[in-house]
């Protein structure tokens, strides 16, 4: 890889980096967004510091990041999608749960995210019904893990919200979480047809 | 703006809930907050939206602040991670990532010199640069941050910061002597 020739002082030796060092630095909005901010501080829970978060944080983004490879596995594994007509009522009631991810407060996943996940969600439930009862307890269970791991993560961001590593492990356990979903969805449409 | 110990005294106010004085920093802020975001994506709703992602964020972390960077640079902190990860996200801009083309090697002095280039002209090119290497503009050349600052702030290697910002000159010159011809 060749090297960059110009490193301390490139703001002054290159005219036009001058030039945009001399530009405004800050630029008004366009309107007061004060009273809108105020607005929502007062919904907001402050965080308290907590210690040790970074460490829990980071073990639980290690840990989503195994939850597809051992999902993908369990999911290729089964036989075929048990039917809404074999499933008994009373098995169904006894399973686990389906409970999506909750993000915290300090995890600003935009609305444009939870749009997307939702749009998922609905093929995702229609395919968790047809699964057979332990490939949905994985299902569940690899859920229960990245809800960890974004409870973790959000804490962590409460203590350090302008870390961009914290803000990596917040995205990336969301891109879990949609893969999840994604691969259930498509695992159940394989074997729907297979069957 | 106020003195650096008026700001140190609002921020320890507004840390213990005074709202009023963290009315006082955003205002102290607002402008190179939203000009950052403003500069970032090159949309104004967008850059509204996330300056006040900022801010709120900002407000509900002021207990985790101790002080061991400037509160600007721990708010532009804050800006940038909204930024990034607006841009990542489904309704994003789904722009090149920061690793896109590393810069290539270039002569500074071989380049042609542009002339008259006004502040709006600047802005305009910087605002069509791709995300990569506009980010590191921004954040070096306009907000002063050095290579490694910028480079944690953004989450990449300090020499991809480099090649970016000498990408970021390249295509600056080369839009500007398009406009120039024009």
């Amino acid at each position: 890889m060749k090297t960059i020739p110009f490193e301390r002082g490139s703001r002054d030796k290159d005219p036009l980096l001058a030039q945009a060092s001399r530009l405004p630095q800050d630029v008004a909005p366009p309107r007061d967004l004060w009273p809108a901010i105020a607005a929502r501080l007062s919904d907001q829970a402050r965080t308290t510091p907590r210690r040790f978060t970074w460490p829990m944080a980071l073990a639980a983004g290690f840990l989503v990041a195994s939850v597809s490879a051992l999902l993908t596995w369990g999911l290729m594994r089964e036989p075929g999608p048990v039917s809404g007509g074999t499933m008994l009522a009373g098995a169904a009631a006894s399973q686990p749960m389906f409970v999506p991810v909750r993000y915290g407060p300090n995890s600003a996943l935009g609305e444009s995210h939870l749009k997307a996940r939702d749009e998922l969600l609905v093929q995702f439930r229609q395919r968790l019904d047809e699964l057979p009862p332990e490939t949905r307890e994985t299902v569940v269970k690899n859920l229960a893990i990245i809800q960890r791991a974004a409870s973790e993560i959000d804490a962590a961001l409460a203590q350090d919200p302008a870390s961009g590593m914290l803000n990596e492990l917040l995205l990336s356990t969301y891109q879990e979480e949609l893969q999840l979903y994604s691969k259930v969805v498509t695992a159940g449409d394989a074997l729907m047809r297979r069957s | 703006m106020d003195s650096a110990g008026d700001e140190v005294e609002r921020v320890a106010r507004a840390r213990s809930g005074d709202v009023s004085a963290f009315e006082g920093l955003y205002r102290d802020h607002v402008g190179r907050v939203y000009g950052l975001c403003l500069r970032m994506t090159g949309h104004a709703q967008t850059a509204e939206d996330l300056t006040q992602v900022t801010f709120v964020s900002a407000w509900r972390s002021l207990p985790g602040y101790e002080g061991r960077s400037r509160f600007s640079t721990w708010l532009h902190r804050i800006a940038v991670n909204a930024v990034l990860g607006q841009r990542r996200g489904p309704g994003g801009r789904d722009e090149i990532s920061l690793t896109d083309e590393a810069g290539e090697q270039m002569d500074i002095a071989a380049e042609p010199e542009i002339e008259r280039v006004t502040p709006i002209d600047l802005e305009r090119a910087i605002a069509g640069l791709p995300a990569g290497a506009r980010d590191i503009l921004v954040l070096h050349g306009i907000y002063g941050y050095s290579h490694e600052e910028a480079a944690g702030m953004l989450g990449i290697a300090v020499g991809t910061c480099k090649a970016q910002l000498h990408r970021a000159r390249h295509l600056l010159r080369v839009r500007l002597q398009m406009e120039e011809g024009t």
